[in-house]
């Protein structure tokens, strides 16, 4: 039998939505829970029904993947350390993909913004100029129009088969994230802090 | 001969990332503690998410070298346990994600604590000459309570701070005399040179009978004299940290001495971060033969959050087959 790539990727960027994907070469197994925040809750017995199922153990994969965001900072965090550990002890690599790279190979951007929700009013921005990223953040949907008016404007689109395509990329060239200091894109680092300056 | 159990615990209720490998309850095979006061200094307390960051940061490290500087093999670990009652949540989340990533990755026993029972377990640690049934005062930050510890898992909290738990005033007050942070140790070092009895501070609630704490007023108190004073060039602060930190001590003695009393008791077990403190230490030590209890600190490493004492509980959980199901969640205001 031919070498096929065995590796868990995981989604827990979205406050409600904890998505796990087996990879088994062409063959793709996939749990999902729709659960206000209940990653903590659903991330591990997801990821055991999927691996038992298929008869596996962490240490069987070739490596693991987990979406760096942005999104729920709290989401993210119960991913990576779930997904931290896992590489850790189990000696394997561990690859990150950003909601944000899939905009930019999706829709081949050269110049624009790419957009992913935040909240109810507010967007994850990244301004793509000649296809390099000159800045993130966060703003408000009212601000975009006014600030941004005629950019082109991208969104993200679930393609599970990009992503997949994108990790496997990844691992092929041996683009591994530092299973010590990776971190999750939080993007608005300088937000969370301000309001507590003395 | 009877098996070693050896349980790697984790801790990370709040700014403290701890990770610990603990054999049999009381041999405390590594301690691993990665401190995030730098990162908290400048804000004067923790930023909560800063603090979750932080421990996401740096658990890699933290489990690494635990287990490397413990001299086990990961086969050895027979549990993972994690505090995963009481502290921020979402501090939390992350060393219960990390505990659960380890049971399973290692198909071992998962094992949940609560944050103030690894502290009363601090005390099991080094002395084990601590019997049932004992009273446990517990100060930090976070708690502030009177604990009569009946048996294992067996807690009646007879007392509870009714507003800021001790260590957090120590922090306010060091706050506001513009001392730093964290407040507890920079005022235990600056009252050493001042004088205790140079201000006469409210010892709060002791004279009522019941065994709860109630500080907030007293950092009002102490807030309001400073105000009022701070021009007054005979003022030394070292003599207000000073007269507040005995103002404290003594509310928390005259308070443990009415239980000892009242439940006729002889062992006193202190315990959590203000444990540390140094005047509380002596001063307890100078009750103990006039009312007849023997008081017992723990070693200053297991006074602030650990990850040993939650390995120290979770040992006797485990004795009693007390394990947890993958979908573990965290209950960050569940009282002990």
């Amino acid at each position: 039998m031919k070498d096929e790539l065995k590796f868990l990727l995981i989604d827990t960027s979205i406050e409600n939505i904890t998505n796990i994907l087996l990879v088994l070469g062409d063959k793709i197994s996939n749990v999902s829970y729709n659960e206000s925040r209940a990653h903590l809750k659903n991330l591990i017995p997801g990821i055991k029904e999927i691996l038992q199922k298929n008869n596996l153990e962490i240490s069987d994969l070739n490596f693991v993947a987990i979406n760096e965001g942005p999104g729920s900072w709290t989401g993210l965090r119960i991913g990576f350390a779930t997904i931290k550990v896992f590489s850790l002890l189990n000696k394997i690599p561990l690859i990150t993909f950003s909601s944000f790279d899939l905009i930019f190979v999706k829709n081949k951007i050269h110049d624009g913004i790419m957009l992913i929700k935040s909240s109810d009013t507010n967007f994850y921005y990244c301004i793509v100029e000649k296809q390099e990223i000159i800045k993130k953040g966060i703003i408000s949907g009212f601000e975009l129009l006014n600030k941004y008016p005629s950019e082109e404007k991208y969104y993200l689109e679930e393609d599970e088969k990009l992503i997949i395509s994108l990790v496997i990329k990844k691992f092929n060239d041996g683009n591994f994230a530092d299973i010590y200091d990776v971190e999750p894109d939080y993007i608005t680092e300088g937000l969370i802090t301000s309001k507590f300056e003395k | 001969m009877k098996k070693d159990v050896i349980i790697l615990a984790i801790e990370t209720s709040c700014d403290d990332t701890s990770v610990a490998v603990v054999k049999n309850g009381t041999e405390v095979l590594s301690n691993i503690v990665w401190n995030q006061n730098k990162t908290h200094e400048k804000f004067g307390g923790i930023v909560p998410e800063l603090s979750a960051r932080r421990h996401l940061k740096v658990i890699n490290y933290a489990i690494d070298d635990a287990i490397k500087s413990s001299g086990i093999n990961l086969k050895d670990i027979d549990a993972v346990a994690v505090n995963n009652q009481k502290g921020l949540t979402r501090s939390l989340v992350v060393g219960v994600a990390a505990a659960k990533a380890i049971a399973f990755s290692l198909n071992i026993p998962l094992i949940s604590v609560h944050h103030i029972e690894g502290h009363i377990y601090s005390n099991l640690i080094s002395h084990a000459e601590l019997k049932f049934p004992h009273l446990c005062l517990t100060v930090s930050g976070g708690h502030n309570l009177l604990v009569l510890i009946n048996n294992h898992f067996e807690y009646e909290v007879i007392g509870n701070t009714l507003d800021d738990a001790c260590g957090e005033v120590f922090d306010k007050v060091a706050r506001f005399l513009n001392l730093g942070f964290p407040g507890g140790p920079i005022i235990d070092k600056l009252s050493k040179e001042g004088d205790p009895k140079k201000y006469k501070f409210a010892r709060p609630m002791l004279d009522q009978d019941n065994f709860n704490f109630s500080f907030s007023g007293l950092k009002t108190e102490i807030t309001r004299f400073y105000e009022k004073n701070k021009d007054n060039s005979q003022m030394k602060i070292s003599d207000v940290a000073a007269s507040f930190q005995q103002a404290v001590v003594d509310t928390l003695i005259g308070k443990t001495i009415k239980a000892v009393k009242k439940y006729n008791l002889n062992q006193v077990s202190v315990v959590g971060g203000v444990s540390a403190n140094s005047k509380l230490r002596e001063d307890f030590k100078i009750y103990e033969s006039k009312f007849g209890f023997k008081v017992f600190f723990p070693e200053l490493a297991y006074t602030t959050d650990n990850a040993a004492m939650i390995g120290a509980v979770a040992y006797y959980k485990y004795l009693k087959g007390q394990f947890e199901n993958l979908n573990l969640e965290v209950f960050p205001n569940r009282p002990l």
